[in-house]
């Protein structure tokens, strides 16, 4: 009677989207077990806040571990809204010509992988259904780890790749924007060899590569220091290459005013992965049926989201009532 | 954690559950943890900064292998010289040669950073500002005011040769505004990249470790 | 000498990088002394990496208050650079010797990555999420007109990056469609947090390009004290 009712027309708009989720992940019964208890535990700390009484700190990373799991476990998947900013990303690769070459810079490490490495392989997944030819590289010393993990989970779906031909990895070179600003000019004085000391003169698909502007396009995606800004400041600036971007949700803000003059795209944490996710479902119907690892994340996230702005608006409400006794009293 | 071992998993979900007891509270266990991630960690990246620079930038520069056409750079001696006077700050009785190598790194990033930041991330961005303020339409000319105000309030925000008094504590005040929607989108941003981080992590313990520990017990 | 020497490195390198700039034949000499760069970054690491194997040792031979943690710490540092130095189990080893690729599958090297360091990287940055939700709920407070900007423009983005936003202002007809969370979020990043961050980063980059220009110039040498004179 209850989902009648928020089935309604007055609530439908409101609520459907809810009900038409929660029959992913351990089914219909968890879900309603959990959104169950997940009201009763905000009302709980609604009414302690009100009551002007403290949460404890573990009770609050309780909850929201709890919230966080259930949201998990629910396996609750949410429609994603596309943006321009990602989708100039998409639409550059799509446009690009079979043969061009993409450099592929993966600056991250094991504490980014769950907002980028989704990225990382939709773009290169793009890619090689383009038939783009691929180069990878990192500025991190953990980025070769995220290569090799990039690279196994694609390497299935495309038995035909050859290496040094299709795809290439050059690996990682010490010296953060140094190694930027050498590669601008001159690729090979900072990467003689690849990741397998293998000469890159000796790979064919690196034939005509002098300098990152010899690449079609690049994709940097990356966490922090030295990342997407670096690239910024010391390749495309000085070389005029063309540049999109993948950045951790934590530094998205911070290069926006990058865009579009110097980086003409940029997808923002795990929610520009799920859109580039959709984008090449969308383009290419072959990828519904594999996970898409950052719509995953995004039911969750929403959930969290939740649970923070109620936390942030209960602690709000207790703060004026207080200030309302005070003066009362005063 | 492509091919991950069934050991290799069962290991880093323990781990995860390590470092996540410290939310009850610091413990022996989130101590090793800890201990374990700083001296793996610090092994890491010397293996890499080894390999990537000593060996194949260095040693593979000096001495190119056979058949790679490649000739020697002896160029690279110089570098390799300047580091190990790096390592001589553990002398005490030579110490002060390690202040070559600094004084090499900190004139190179002076001259590095000086061009780029100028052009980059004052120049263009100066420039970027500088747009029409009227545009097609409302929206699009509400957008280039906005930034074109709050960039300039901002930075006389950061003008503190003069007082932030009367029509330029005004605009600074109008300044400290941007800045702080700019803070709210940050807070905003960081707390989505953190329960990303979060629910990888849950996401990792419920299928990859709880199916591996059904299959190992 | 000791500081003489140092003082003019710093000069001359500093204008090298500078000139290189504008004269373009000298961009050959500006790699080598990037390539410098790299080597010597190489060096500073390991001066750190053995530092913090000095204090650790020191503390496990004196059996100092956690000891047993410092020879966790030591035991841990010495495995991973045996796999990695001697690329132990590397199935490239055969035919790339030591070239070959740190991070093949397989290498025990990378095995222990997987199985040691990147959960712990991991779980160490999402404990963040935790004390994330617990400050905002202690001190996320509007208690004046710059505090209460923070919190609408935080609520914004929040609701605007997830589907909540579409669900909250969903209802909105077309011709308010700005006011749409997700519409008004975008609007939010692309305006209003451009304009701050590039206030932030043009503040920067002239602070960077003084202090730089007193380096080069040879007026700030700070980094030239301290230490045996």
């Amino acid at each position: 009677m209850i989902q009648a009712l928020f089935l309604s027309p007055v609530f439908s708009p409101l609520f459907s989207p809810l009900f038409s989720v929660v029959s992913h992940g351990l089914g219909p019964v968890f879900s309603w077990i959990f959104w169950i208890l997940f009201v009763a535990g905000v009302g709980w700390v609604f009414w302690r806040t009100i009551k002007g009484r403290e949460v404890e700190r573990r009770v609050i990373f309780l909850m929201m571990g709890l919230t966080v799991a259930g949201a998990v476990l629910t396996g609750i998947v949410l429609p994603v809204q596309e943006t321009v900013v990602v989708r100039n990303i998409f639409d550059t690769i799509e446009n690009l010509e079979e043969g061009d070459k993409v450099l592929l810079s993966l600056d991250y490490d094991p504490s980014g992988a769950p907002e980028l490495q989704p990225m990382a392989i939709a773009v290169s997944q793009h890619c090689l259904e383009k038939k783009l030819k691929i180069c990878y590289m990192t500025l991190w010393g953990t980025g070769g780890a995220m290569i090799a993990d990039v690279i196994t989970a694609i390497r299935p779906d495309f038995p035909e790749l050859v290496y040094g031909e299709d795809y290439c990895n050059v690996g990682y070179r010490a010296g953060n924007e140094a190694v930027l600003k050498v590669i601008a000019t001159d690729f090979r004085k900072t990467f003689p060899t690849d990741v397998s000391g293998i000469v890159l003169d000796s790979l064919p698909m690196m034939t005509g590569v002098t300098a990152c502007p010899d690449f079609s396009y690049i994709v940097a995606i990356g966490s922090g220091r030295p990342g997407i800004k670096e690239w910024v400041e010391y390749v495309v600036e000085p070389s005029g290459a063309l540049m999109g971007s993948g950045a951790a949700a934590v530094s998205a803000p911070q290069l926006y005013p990058y865009y579009p003059q110097q980086m003409n795209g940029m997808m923002g944490g795990s929610k520009g992965a799920s859109e580039y996710e959709k984008m090449l479902r969308r383009g290419y119907p072959k990828y519904g049926e594999f996970r898409a690892q950052a719509t995953e994340i995004m039911g969750p996230q929403t959930v969290a989201h939740v649970f923070l702005m109620l936390l942030i608006i209960f602690a709000n409400i207790s703060f004026f009532l207080a200030k309302k006794r005070k003066g009362a009293s005063a | 954690m492509a091919d991950a071992s069934p050991i290799g998993i069962f290991i880093a979900g323990v781990l995860t559950l390590g470092i996540f007891s410290f939310l009850y509270k610091d413990n022996p266990v989130y101590k090793v943890c800890e201990a374990i991630f700083i001296g793996v960690s610090a092994a890491y990246w010397a293996v890499e900064y080894f390999y990537s620079a000593l060996y194949k930038k260095f040693w593979l520069g000096v001495i190119p292998p056979e058949g790679s056409g490649a000739d020697p750079d002896m160029w690279l001696w110089g570098g390799a010289i300047l580091g190990v006077l790096m390592l001589c700050r553990m002398i005490p009785k030579i110490n002060w040669l390690s202040r070559w190598p600094l004084a090499f790194i900190v004139g190179a990033t002076a001259g590095l950073y000086m061009m780029t930041f100028f052009v980059s991330n004052a120049m263009n961005q100066i420039a970027s500002t500088m747009q029409p303020l009227i545009q097609d339409t409302f929206l699009a000319t509400l957008g280039s005011f906005t930034v074109a105000i709050g960039t300039v309030t901002g930075l006389i925000y950061f003008f503190f040769s003069k007082e932030h008094k009367g029509i330029f504590g005004g605009a600074a005040k109008v300044g400290i505004w941007f800045l702080m929607v700019t803070f709210g989108a940050s807070f905003g941003y960081t707390v989505m990249s953190r329960m990303s981080l979060l629910i990888g992590r849950l996401d990792f313990l419920f299928s990859s470790w709880a199916t591996n520990f059904g299959q190992m017990f | 000498m000791k500081r003489t020497i140092p003082w003019i490195i710093t000069i001359v390198t500093g204008f090298v990088l500078v000139i290189a700039e504008f004269v373009p034949p000298w961009g050959k000499m500006r790699e080598d002394v990037l390539i410098y760069f790299q080597i010597i970054s190489v060096f500073a690491f390991f001066l750190g990496g053995g530092s913090l194997l000095k204090i650790n040792l020191q503390k496990v031979f004196s059996k100092r208050t956690d000891w047993e943690y410092a020879l966790v710490t030591v035991v841990g540092f010495f495995v991973m650079l045996a796999l990695g130095l001697f690329k132990l189990g590397n199935p490239e080893m055969a035919t790339a010797g030591y070239a070959a690729d740190l991070n093949a599958n397989g290498s025990w090297f990378k095995n222990l990555f997987d199985a040691v360091k990147a959960p712990l990287s991991a779980s160490m940055y999402s404990l963040l999420a935790f004390f994330i939700a617990s400050a905002s709920y202690r001190a996320f407070r509007a208690k004046n007109s710059d505090a209460t900007v923070l919190l609408v423009s935080a609520f914004i983005i929040l609701m605007g990056q997830t589907f909540v936003g579409v669900v909250a202002t969903g209802w909105m007809p077309d011709w308010v469609s700005f006011f749409k969370v997700e519409n008004l979020s975008l609007w939010l990043l692309a305006k209003a947090n451009l304009a701050g961050q590039r206030a932030i980063l043009i503040g920067i980059a002239l602070g960077i390009v003084s202090m730089s220009l007193r380096v080069i110039l040879g007026i700030e040498r700070t980094h030239l004290s301290g230490g045996d004179e």
